[in-house]
């Protein structure tokens, strides 16, 4: 397939994968951090680079059922959150097609 | 003088050449020496010509020929006028005679009029029985047309010579010129020729080689090829995120290549190897900026190379080298003197190592140190690190009697094993410090950080998320009462549950330097977003500008507040659109004209919300900003130029 080259993101304050320091998103990117994922906080971008997305599952949370898949760093394969694919309440619509980024995992990349 | 430049001409046709040569012979004597040669070339083909069409029209057998009707020629004998000798060449023969006509005219190239006019004898047959009956009205047409259509010509056929431009200039210009060019299109460039492809591969213009843009679409050997060429003069080598240099032999000619570097940045090179790595550092001893985030191939025998070979070292970046640990930095700060800027984030080691610490006080060299990540940082470590190992403090006071610190930016986001003690140390000792981010360091409380706003009066940034355990009262008592309130352009108390109103109205009050406020997760109020226009709107009358165009000042962050609503968010847009009301009504006879009055005002606030609200609230400063803009006459000012303005300036406020 080739090289995979990653994304790099310009801004003052970016977040990356804790393992391998792959930009993942531009803090001002965040639309809420209203968010608990299994390992503690979670927010909610808009984008991410430099992942790629797993198969689609249904799962119950807190707000609702949600149809999400698991997103993975590019580079190192862990998981680093998921994107929401399909919400069933029409008050959580908004997270369609959004990306949750589990706090625990990210670092901060300047 | 015209008739003995035209002596061996035919006498069948006197006018033909006489017509070139009366027409000609418009300059005086001293050039018409340089008229002759050209003049007997285009005599000679006239000759020929003219020869040719005596014998066609003498000859019986060829009047059947010419009698034959020819399409070419039949609409261009009503032109009768124009039957000189220029016509001759620009008549009609569908042989490609174009060229000589304009060869006729420009005279741009001497070596080409001879061999069309010398054409068209061969093809002008055809067309001469369009010239027999026209011969004899030529006399009585010649000066009237010719002069008319010749004259331009003589002028520039002294100068008939081919300018090539491109290799007069001396080689400096050529490169000055090729300078302009990005990397991408001097590659393409390169193909035009030889001399070209020697020019675009000197290596003046390769001095600063940043792979930023093309770094994914850039073939390795390409790579390696252009950086052997330019070997020694490149300085500053950008290559972050190639990839593609994995192949040994391609990296160690690179490394071969390059020993003058000076700032070297191989973010991302993942497959970089060791050896070359370090045969890059020992090659390159003037190296005075290196980045080396991610790389698997940094580990502590690289960092003593880098503390051995590069003595003029100012700023080093490993963060996350997993194969290294603190060891591997105290050989760094020890090495190099002249280390001002050292990122650390993700490094392992630190508490394990006390050396380090000590290092990094005895040296006391850095002016911005980013340990962020290092999670096994401890108090001690970090105690040691500020105050040495054994500090003494004052009796009275309980300060400590350490020599202030150089730090200017310390950044320890996530450390999160640091708590009140060791932060506390930061106080009274760090004179300097401008920026500080102490975000995720979950176990501090007000305690911590009471010390350091007393005594820091340069505080420009202040990063303090997610430190659930601050309290309004610091912010009353400590924040807009420091002598760093002036000063304070940006604050982030994300996550900061128990901040509300009460700490944040006295903070907006007295910091009026504030770019940017992160209050997301906290419990203000609309209050706290009518004091901030206040502030924004008191202080945008009482100074000037910041930039000529209207620009947002003021960045606040407030989405997921629960006690915000719609009401505060309007706040905030009526006094973005307040300039455009009161321009429009002039209060008291006052109105606001152009100049000094009306320069002022014209500060907005920027708000990040409430997704739903988002995107009304971007509407609404887009527009205001537009008015704004066209208010002050800047209309030819496009939307493009404003928002590139407020791009830029908002950049440079982040630095």
């Amino acid at each position: 397939m080739g090289l995979t080259y990653n994304t790099y993101l310009n801004s003052d304050k970016i977040y990356g994968c804790k393992n391998c320091k792959a930009h993942l998103a531009n803090a001002h990117d965040i639309i809420s951090r209203n968010f608990r994922g299994q390992h503690g906080k979670a927010y909610l971008f808009n984008t991410v680079v430099n992942v790629e997305t797993g198969d689609p599952s249904e799962r119950n949370m807190t707000t609702g059922r949600h149809v999400v898949r698991d997103i993975q760093c590019r580079q190192c394969k862990d998981v680093v959150g998921w994107k929401y694919d399909r919400a069933y309440e029409s008050s959580e619509k908004y997270k369609e097609g959004k990306f949750i980024l589990e706090a625990e995992l990210l670092c901060n990349v300047t | 003088m015209a008739d003995s430049t035209i002596s061996h001409s035919t006498p069948d046709s006197p006018a033909s050449p006489g017509s070139e040569a009366g027409s000609l012979n418009v300059q005086p004597g001293s050039d018409v020496a340089e008229q002759f040669p050209v003049l007997q070339h285009k005599s000679k083909g006239r000759q020929r010509l003219l020869r040719s069409l005596q014998r066609i029209s003498s000859s019986q057998n060829l009047r059947a020929r010419i009698t034959r009707p020819r399409a070419s020629s039949a609409p261009y004998r009503s032109s009768a006028s124009s039957l000189s000798c220029v016509s001759l060449t620009s008549t009609p023969s569908p042989f490609g005679q174009p060229s000589s006509s304009s060869s006729y005219f420009s005279f741009g190239d001497v070596s080409t009029a001879p061999t069309s006019v010398a054409a068209t004898p061969a093809v002008e047959t055809p067309g001469c029985d369009g010239i027999e009956p026209v011969l004899a009205v030529r006399k009585v047409d010649h000066p009237v047309s010719t002069p008319m259509t010749i004259s331009l010509p003589t002028e520039i056929k002294k100068k008939a010579k081919i300018f090539n431009f491109w290799d007069i200039i001396p080689n400096e210009i050529k490169l000055y010129v090729l300078s302009f060019l990005s990397p991408r299109e001097l590659v393409r460039v390169s193909r035009v020729s030889k001399k070209f492809h020697e020019l675009c591969f000197d290596g003046q213009l390769w001095t600063e080689f940043d792979a930023s843009n093309f770094y994914r679409d850039i073939p390795a050997e390409s790579l390696t090829k252009i950086l052997e060429t330019a070997g020694p003069f490149v300085h500053d080598l950008n290559l972050r995120g190639c990839l593609q240099i994995e192949h040994m032999q391609r990296a160690q000619r690179l490394v071969k290549a390059c020993h003058n570097l000076y700032s070297t940045t191989l973010e991302g090179c993942r497959n970089f190897q060791r050896p070359t790595l370090h045969a890059l550092l020992k090659t390159n001893n003037q190296l005075v900026h290196l980045n080396l985030t991610g790389l698997p191939a940094v580990n502590n025998a690289t960092c003593k190379i880098i503390s051995r070979e590069c003595p003029d070292l100012e700023s080093l970046n490993i963060s996350g080298c997993r194969e290294m640990d603190a060891r591997g930095i105290r050989f760094v700060i020890e090495g190099c003197p002249k280390l001002r800027d050292l990122c650390a984030s993700s490094i392992r080691g630190f508490s394990s190592n006390a050396d380090v610490a000590t290092a990094i006080f005895k040296t006391n060299n850095l002016e911005r140190l980013v340990l962020s990540n290092c999670s096994d940082m401890t108090d001690d470590t970090f105690t040691t690190m500020i105050l040495g190992p054994n500090p003494e403090f004052d009796m009275l006071t309980n300060r400590p009697l350490t020599p202030p610190r150089k730090l200017r930016h310390l950044d320890l986001t996530r450390c999160c094993r640091l708590s009140d003690n060791s932060i506390k140390s930061l106080a009274y000792v760090t004179p300097q410090l401008e920026g500080l981010s102490l975000s995720n360091l979950t176990l501090l409380t007000d305690s911590a950080l009471e010390p350091i706003l007393a005594s820091s009066p340069n505080l420009t940034h202040l990063d303090l998320e997610d430190l659930s355990h601050l309290t309004n009262s610091l912010f009353i008592n400590h924040v807009a009462k420091s002598p760093c309130s002036p000063k304070l352009e940006h604050l982030a108390i994300s996550a900061c549950e128990s901040i509300s109103d009460a700490g944040m109205l006295p903070v907006f009050q007295s910091c009026t330097n504030l770019r940017s406020v992160l209050m997301d997760n906290t419990r203000i109020s609309n209050l706290t977003l009518t004091e901030a226009a206040d502030m924004v709107r008191s202080r945008s009358l009482s100074r000037p500008s910041p930039s000529p165009f209207p620009v947002t000042t003021l960045h606040l962050t407030i989405y997921d507040t629960p006690l915000v609503t719609w009401t505060g968010i309007l706040e905030i847009l009526s006094r973005n659109s307040e300039p455009l009301t009161a321009a429009k009504t002039p209060k008291d006879g006052v109105v606001e004209v152009g100049g000094e009055g009306g320069k002022r005002g014209k500060e907005v606030i920027g708000l990040k919300c409430f997704h739903t609200w988002q995107m009304t609230v971007d509407e609404h400063t887009r527009r205001v900003l537009r008015v704004l803009a066209r208010q002050w006459g800047l209309r030819r000012y496009s939307l493009e130029c404003i928002r590139e303005g407020r791009k830029k300036l908002i950049c440079q406020q982040r630095g």
